[in-house]
């Protein structure tokens, strides 16, 4: 069951960071975990992968805040506003810890607004949570 | 920039504060001229020619009357000369009025009135001598005779109000009494009135003419001597007391009263002789030269008041300017340091992640002096970013105050020692009496925190006491941390608040630099003061000022 569960759920970061893709690439093989795993560089890369999706693989999203082009807050708002992408699950994983990001990012529904900064260096502490996550919680199925 | 503008205004006030020499030459010219026309055999007497009653009879009703007109020629030069002087008496009072209403001076308002009281009295005077109010004496004594008085009266009501404005001991600005003075005004003129009325009444006048002596007029002697003294001492000595255009003007308006009274004296014998009529001619001047004096006293108050004005614009502009340019320059230096530190991490965690994950990768044959390199490398790293979020939070600081709180001092200090992890040979004294206070929790903790924190932190032994003090005082509290530790030197005690500093290597005491900063910065956004009590050598008091609510309620209110 568990094995299905990892097949069904990709992750997808939205990251123009390499060092931290790198660093959530290594602690996921570092836990062994075998989801699907894809990166965008900005809101927009990131939007054109969530609609080129096949239809029964839900994404989760780690999201940056500060991009180029678009960023995490802009393209939440449009994730919203899309009645085929609405209910994404989405995690904000950011540098800043200002209030006005954290009430900006809850507005548009996330699951959790993560500090980078507040995390050891490596992810490790982060794909545990999201390790059981999936385990515990159900995802959204397309109508 | 201001001075250099204001300077020259200032001497050009003190330069123009007289008449100009051209009014005086006039004055002069115009006092002399009708005495020099008399001496070139111009006769300026009025007609006196006696009305022929037989051929008066003759004439038609109409040529009558102007036989009687002519007759009266003298009575109409008098009433429209003395007329004139009254109108501008009238006048004087008025722009006194309106004069003192913008300069606050006391000095127009009541020489002004007095001139006035004197003009007054001279109408009823005129009216008196006309037969428009009621009178019985004989015009012979009742003109000459209340000429007199009217020359005394106006003379001493002249002395009285610069007698009074001197006993204002210099200070002649300031708000006048309307009360008092409209009733002493009222008060004066019911006693001019009284008093010619009278006379008018009066069948028993003294004489007043003697043609034969060289005193033709000796009652006018009196009022010759009042202006002499005024012209020579006493209003030259209030000019100096209290120079003013008005004042200068008063000055000179004594030589033509002066020359009245010689006129009066010494020349006339008879009503409406030659001496009467240039007399009379010049007293219109001796109220015209104040009244022009008040005119360009008027002005040269206007122009100093359009001056103050622009003047006053003008730095008000550059203050604006300034406060502008200012609230700009602290916005981007604020946007520049959270801009700055935020972009900054990023890159910075990259770097330390970077090196975790190569130590990861190597640690299985890792030498030695790497490990030690790697480990340096990660301390530094912490150190950037420990310094980056002070800088952020230095920047943050009076962004947000937070809600108020009532709060145990005591306990609150307590919780926050225990909360530090105070190393086992430590201790705290706190003495505190005050109960709760409401305020500002989190600034307020913000700044304890530090400060017990610091003294614990650069404590030279394993051993300490800290004690925390707080009393109120006038405006609020004033709370003080005392360590025992190894003291400030003098020299440091104000570089210590400033950004990034530090007085020992920050190898050998772990911190930004930052921490007094932010304190310092947070108390000046509740205007609170922050002193060091250390000698340097042992012991350092940290004493610092906190407002009551009522204050900083009002204070953030206006954020």
């Amino acid at each position: 069951m568990t094995i299905d569960q990892y097949k069904t759920v990709s992750i997808l970061l939205v990251e123009d960071d390499d060092v931290d893709a790198m660093g959530v690439e290594r602690a996921l093989n570092k836990m062994k975990l075998a989801n699907p795993f894809l990166r965008a560089r900005d809101g927009i890369e990131g939007l054109e992968m969530l609609r080129a999706k096949p239809a029964d693989h839900p994404y989760l999203v780690l999201l940056d805040l500060n991009m180029p082009r678009m960023s995490g807050i802009e393209m939440l708002k449009i994730i919203r506003e899309d009645p085929l992408l609405t209910r994404t699950i989405v995690f904000v994983l950011t540098t800043s810890d200002d209030d006005i990001d954290k009430v900006a990012a809850y507005n548009e529904h996330i699951a959790g607004y993560v500090v980078k900064t507040k995390l050891d260096t490596d992810f490790g502490e982060l794909m545990q949570l999201l390790d059981h996550y999936w385990r515990l919680v159900e995802m959204p199925t397309d109508e | 920039m201001d001075i250099a503008t204001n300077s020259p205004a200032i001497n050009a006030t003190n330069t123009s504060l007289k008449m100009p020499p051209y009014f005086l030459y006039t004055v002069l010219a115009i006092c002399f001229i009708p005495y020099l026309l008399t001496l070139m055999g111009v006769n300026l007497a009025s007609s006196s020619k006696p009305v022929d009653l037989q051929q008066l009879a003759g004439l038609a009703e109409h040529q009558q009357l102007d036989l009687y007109f002519a007759r009266l020629s003298g009575a109409f030069t008098h009433t429209i000369l003395e007329w004139t002087a009254f109108c501008i008496a009238i006048m004087t009072v008025f722009l006194a009025a309106s004069h003192y209403f913008i300069s606050k001076n006391l000095t127009t308002l009541i020489i002004g009135a007095a001139l006035f009281l004197a003009g007054c009295m001279d109408a009823f005077h005129t009216l008196a001598a006309d037969r428009l109010i009621e009178a019985v004496a004989d015009n012979r004594d009742l003109v000459p005779f209340t000429w007199a008085i009217c020359r005394v009266f106006n003379a001493l009501i002249l002395i009285g109000g610069v007698m009074l404005l001197l006993s204002r001991s210099g200070d002649i600005t300031g708000k006048a009494d309307f009360k008092v003075l409209g009733l002493s005004f009222i008060g004066t003129a019911v006693v001019a009135y009284g008093i010619i009325s009278y006379c008018a009444l009066s069948d028993s006048l003294p004489q007043t003419q003697f043609p034969d002596n060289i005193i033709t007029r000796p009652y006018d002697v009196v009022p010759l001597v009042l202006y002499l003294v005024s012209g020579l001492f006493l209003f030259p000595y209030f000019y100096r007391r209290n120079p003013s255009v008005f004042a200068h003007a008063l000055v000179i308006a004594m030589i033509p009263e002066v020359m009245v009274e010689m006129h009066m004296a010494f020349g006339s014998t008879a009503l409406f002789d030659q001496h009467f009529n240039i007399a009379h001619f010049l007293k219109i001047f001796a109220y015209a030269v104040p009244f022009l004096g008040l005119l360009m006293d008027y002005i040269h108050t206007y122009q100093q008041k359009q001056s103050e004005v622009e003047a006053r614009e003008r730095t008000q502009q550059a203050l604006n300017k300034y406060t502008v340019e200012l609230e700009r320059s602290n916005k981007e230096l604020n946007d520049f340091a959270y801009v700055a530190s935020h972009d900054l991490k990023a890159p910075l965690r990259g770097i330390m992640q970077l090196a975790s994950w190569i130590e990861d990768d190597i640690k299985d044959d890792i030498k030695d002096q790497t490990r030690e390199y790697i480990a340096l490398m990660h301390s530094r790293t912490r150190r950037l970013e420990q310094l980056l979020n002070d800088l952020l939070a230095f920047s943050r600081v009076g962004r947000k105050h937070g809600d108020f709180k009532t709060i145990g001092l005591a306990a609150t200090v307590t919780d926050l020692y225990q909360l530090l992890n105070p190393p086992l040979g430590f201790s705290l004294h706190c003495d505190i009496k005050l109960s709760a206070i409401t305020t500002l929790f989190v600034p307020l903790e913000q700044v304890l925190r530090n400060l017990i924190n610091n003294a614990i932190k650069h404590h030279p032994n394993d051993t300490g006491t800290l004690r925390v003090t707080a009393i109120t005082t006038d405006t609020g509290y004033e709370f003080a941390v005392t360590d025992d530790g190894a003291g400030i030197l003098p020299e440091h005690h104000e570089r210590i608040f400033g950004i990034f500093q530090t007085l020992k290597p920050r190898d050998e005491v772990e911190g930004s630099g930052m921490g007094l900063a932010i304190i310092k910065k947070l108390l000046d956004t509740y205007h609170c003061r922050i002193t060091v009590e250390s000698d340097g050598i042992k012991g350092t008091t940290m004493r610092f000022t906190w407002p009551s609510e009522p204050t900083l309620r009002m204070l953030t209110d206006d954020h």
